[in-house]
């Protein structure tokens, strides 16, 4: 495996969603057949008698299929920082859970050379009713962390999110800064070579969010292969090497990331009244 | 390590060397599940306890006081107990084995992890119910001074046979039950009648001759009467009229195998 292949690469990447009501059960389940029978002898009555017309029950439209993604091309390269711009609904986020194999593309091909973490969301698999030090257990058990690694980390974590007073109290009573300095404390304490972050750096108060980029930054410098999801443009401009604009479900832009964050906010501004102003 | 990412086609590849490397997972979210079952209850585990009891008592009410059921000599509430530790088991395993999906709705759809690790941890997580159930049995058995025999060392074969059924059926219902939620309802109607179809509070033999072969294909009728023939005296030895459940647990296993791994890709997306 040389250095010259790149670490992720995708090819074609397409993903088409059902949306609508479900073809048997919103259509053809129990509740709707027995509205239909119900409503039926009056309308039969109705139309016999010529009463006014009785108000026609909603039947659900027959839903479509659409593509929430598709055409998605693109490689990074190893120690490679890749960020992805555009607005909500515009597919980043089905883009990283395909990567994240949580989810299977429709069509594309995508290869990742190595060992893959993703942080979609503070407190992956943390239970409310388990205490702060079971659920780091538990989460960087399920995100991908050996025993070893974890009781290793355990004391970083712990620091890093700064709950040691209530490290043996359930997660439930925690305030939801708290919870989610934790839950983003096990995710970054993940060692692979691939790091996939969708958006979880605006979690908590200006000091958290602050030690948040201090540690994206070391692990941009430890050589990490990153795809980095974010509305944070300060953010994104800092740390990324290259950019990709996603609208609509396909790749509008592509190269250095304080020209695609221009491009990006000129795009937010076409769509708006022309007296709203633009907050970068 | 290389992952290669592309649409479903084809047969499923089963990858079960993928949940060996994961077994930890299974472990641990085993563990999670027993802690947090009786969490926030004052009884707390006690439930495990008082269920199979009660249900011995009102059995034994009814089927040793009212009507006769003939237990070959054996004190109802031991005949009973020896249904009740392996069936309790198996309804638990596959009610909580069905919605293990559903419940785990956060972690299907935030985070990889191959999803067969979900109905395997709660099938495990299920033998504290079991253990419990299993440890009362013996006190009975004490209790009416039935020595143990040798034939003891065979109820892990049991036990496993009783598992790999829970599994089996759980892969079937927790699969369609992310897609139609209606196998959660049925649930418990089809373990009660399942219950009437399974010789837990009367013996197999009552069971017509003709009709013997058919019964005989319910794994829990292997099972319980694996349980009644080690712990009881007089009791039918289990033999080659039980290769028909063997049959269909391997079939189910196989199969359920198969249709989790097909269905798993659209988990995320439908759950």
């Amino acid at each position: 495996m040389s250095s010259e292949q790149p670490m992720i690469e995708v090819r074609g990447i397409g993903k088409r969603y059902w949306v609508g009501p479900h073809p048997f059960i919103d259509r053809r389940g129990m509740h709707v057949l027995l509205d239909r029978a119900m409503r039926a002898p009056y309308h039969l009555l109705a139309r016999k008698i010529g009463l006014a017309k009785p108000p026609s029950h909603h039947i659900p439209s027959r839903g479509h299929l659409r593509w929430a993604i598709r055409d998605i091309s693109f490689q990074v390269a190893q120690g490679e920082v890749l960020g992805i711009l555009g607005k909500n609904g515009a597919g980043k986020s089905v883009l990283l859970k395909i990567l994240s194999r949580i989810t299977c593309p429709t069509e594309g091909y995508a290869r990742l050379r190595g060992s893959v973490s993703s942080m979609l969301e503070a407190g992956v698999g943390f239970h409310p009713e388990l205490t702060g030090r079971e659920n780091i257990r538990l989460s960087g058990a399920i995100l991908g962390m050996s025993k070893y690694e974890i009781e290793n980390r355990l004391d970083e974590i712990i620091d890093f999110a700064q709950i040691e007073e209530y490290l043996d109290t359930p997660v439930k009573h925690y305030s939801s800064g708290m919870f989610m300095r934790l839950g983003f404390g096990v995710a970054v304490h993940l060692e692979t070579d691939i790091m996939l972050v969708d958006e979880v750096l605006a979690v908590g108060d200006k000091e958290f969010e602050a030690r948040c980029v201090e540690k994206m930054r070391s692990i941009v410098k430890s050589g990490k292969t990153i795809i980095f999801v974010s509305h944070d443009l300060a953010a994104m401009k800092e740390i990324c090497d290259r950019a990709i604009l996603i609208r609509d479900g396909g790749i509008a832009m592509e190269g250095p990331p304080d020209r695609v964050v221009a491009e990006y906010v000129a795009g937010l501004g076409q769509d708006r009244p022309a007296t709203d102003s633009v907050m970068a | 390590m290389i992952i290669e990412i592309r649409p479903p086609s084809g047969w499923p590849r089963l990858e079960l060397g993928e949940v060996w490397r994961h077994l930890q997972i299974i472990k641990i979210l085993a563990i999670r599940d027993i802690k947090v079952r009786y969490k926030q209850s004052i009884a707390g585990v006690g439930w495990a306890v008082v269920q199979p009891l009660f249900t011995v008592l009102v059995l034994t009410a009814i089927f040793s006081g009212i009507v006769k059921v003939p237990t070959a000599g054996v004190p109802f509430p031991l005949f009973a107990m020896c249904a009740m530790a392996p069936w309790l088991y198996f309804v638990h395993a596959i009610t909580t084995t069905t919605s293990c999906l559903v419940a785990n709705q956060t972690l299907i759809t935030r985070v990889y992890f191959p999803r067969l690790l979900l109905p395997l941890s709660t099938v495990v997580s299920a033998m504290v119910d079991f253990l419990i159930a299993f440890t009362l049995l013996l006190i009975m058995l004490a209790w009416y001074g039935h020595a143990l025999s040798a034939k003891v060392v065979l109820v892990p074969v049991f036990v496993a046979f009783n598992m790999l059924n829970a599994t089996a059926l759980g892969l079937w219902l927790s699969a369609m039950n992310v897609q139609y939620r209606d196998v959660f309802h049925a649930l418990p109607f089809f373990t009660q009648i399942l219950m009437f179809l399974s010789p837990v509070v009367y013996p197999a033999s009552l069971i017509p001759e003709k009709w013997q072969w058919l019964y005989n294909l319910n794994p829990m009728a292997t099972v319980i009467g694996g349980f009644r023939w080690v712990f009881l005296e007089g009791q039918p030895a289990p033999g080659m009229h039980n290769l028909g459940s063997i049959v269909v647990v391997t079939v189910a296993l196989l199969g359920g195998l198969y249709f989790f791994r097909w269905q798993e890709d659209r988990f995320a997306d439908v759950v």
